[in-house]
């Protein structure tokens, strides 16, 4: 998928520029099987996949934390890629 | 010092309830013979202006003031403005000195001692938590923020607003840190997180007082209209806001603080 096509969508659904370009170069590196649920949400913005590890779920970001889908797919690779680093940051909050 | 000086000068009503502190003519007298005007304070070089400064904070470091006394404020009304601005514009200590300074003041309040915060109410935690901001901003050479308890998420401790300048933190989290040593001491490392968001704040949009000149700039990417503007994790996901730089600052800057509270309760 092409990054200008995420960045298009992005800026479509209600990113700004800076972050619509910061998320979308991100977004081109997600594991499997995020990659094809990006896909999916690109061509229908209400085609939310779900997928959990080490007790969160993109769900329960989006509705718990108030992520949108791209931040939930991001943070769910994070979980994927370093997963005690991304817990530890979860676990701690927001401050 | 003159001893007079020292004297507080607090009264209480028939119900016990503690009047402003306000400074003694005497103490007022006192630290006016220091003041000097306008027009000889712009004629006097940086050195002798900041050795004024100097003698100015001494007088008052001689006199007994509360924990929330604002200095800034007092000073706008004995000295000139010249004065007052050269005042706030001193450079910040260096971060190792203001750790110990800020674990200082937390370490010598005494409604932070845990059993006396568990008895204190909602209102007075809220009181203390800025009293203690008061003096935290005092140590970064920033304006004091109100702390404020508001509702949030249950995974939002606090918050600086840079609109307001306002700190937010989670009323129901200062609530339940009467029954929970753990929540008490997030609640801690939440108001000086938050203090440092406005300490980055003020250096980067009012006046540089931070002695790094270069951490200044990578702050300023990452708040809003820098170069990367604010990663909050809503809109950028968890690792965006985790690791930009204002967040791991701040972080940093007040696991240290209360890792040298901790000492100091030991001790």
């Amino acid at each position: 998928m092409e990054k200008d096509c995420i960045y298009n969508v992005l800026l479509e659904r209600g990113y700004d520029e800076k972050s619509a370009r910061l998320v979308a170069t991100e977004l081109m590196t997600l594991n499997k099987p995020l990659d094809a649920y990006l896909e999916k949400w690109v061509q229908k913005e209400s085609d939310i996949s779900d997928y959990d590890a080490y007790g969160y779920s993109i769900k329960q970001l989006m509705e718990e934390r108030n992520m949108t889908y791209p931040a939930a797919l991001l943070t769910m690779d994070w979980l994927m890629k370093e997963p005690d680093a991304a817990v530890a940051s979860l676990k701690r909050g927001i401050k | 010092m003159i001893e007079e000086c020292s004297e507080k000068t607090q009264d209480f009503d028939a119900e016990g309830m503690k009047y402003p502190f306000e400074l003694s003519q005497v103490q007022e007298e006192y630290l006016k013979e220091l003041n000097i005007p306008s027009d000889v304070w712009k004629g006097m070089s940086p050195e002798s202006q900041a050795q004024q400064l100097e003698f100015i904070v001494g007088r008052f470091n001689e006199i007994d003031l509360p924990q929330d006394f604002n200095k800034e404020e007092a000073m706008g009304k004995l000295f000139s403005p010249e004065i007052l601005e050269s005042y706030k514009q001193l450079e910040a200590p260096q971060d190792f000195i203001q750790i110990e300074q800020v674990s200082d003041v937390l370490a010598n309040c005494e409604e932070l001692n845990f059993e006396r915060w568990q008895s204190l109410e909602l209102s007075e935690k809220e009181n203390v938590l800025n009293a203690l901001e008061v003096k935290i901003a005092e140590i970064e050479h920033r304006p004091p923020c109100p702390v404020r308890l508001t509702s949030m998420p249950s995974n939002m401790w606090g918050g600086f607003n840079p609109n307001s300048k306002a700190i937010d933190i989670n009323r129901s989290y200062v609530e339940a840190s009467a029954q929970d040593y753990g929540l008490y001491r997030e609640i801690l490392d939440t108001l000086v997180h938050e203090g440092r968001h406005a300490y980055q704040d003020y250096n980067v949009n009012v006046c540089e007082v931070h002695p790094r000149h270069s951490e200044i700039v990578s702050w300023s990417e990452s708040m809003p209209g820098g170069k990367w503007g604010y990663a909050s994790a809503s809109i950028y996901g968890q690792r965006f806001y985790e690791q930009q730089a204002i967040e791991i600052d701040a972080r940093n800057f007040a696991a240290d603080v209360l890792d040298r509270f901790d000492q100091k309760q030991l001790a």
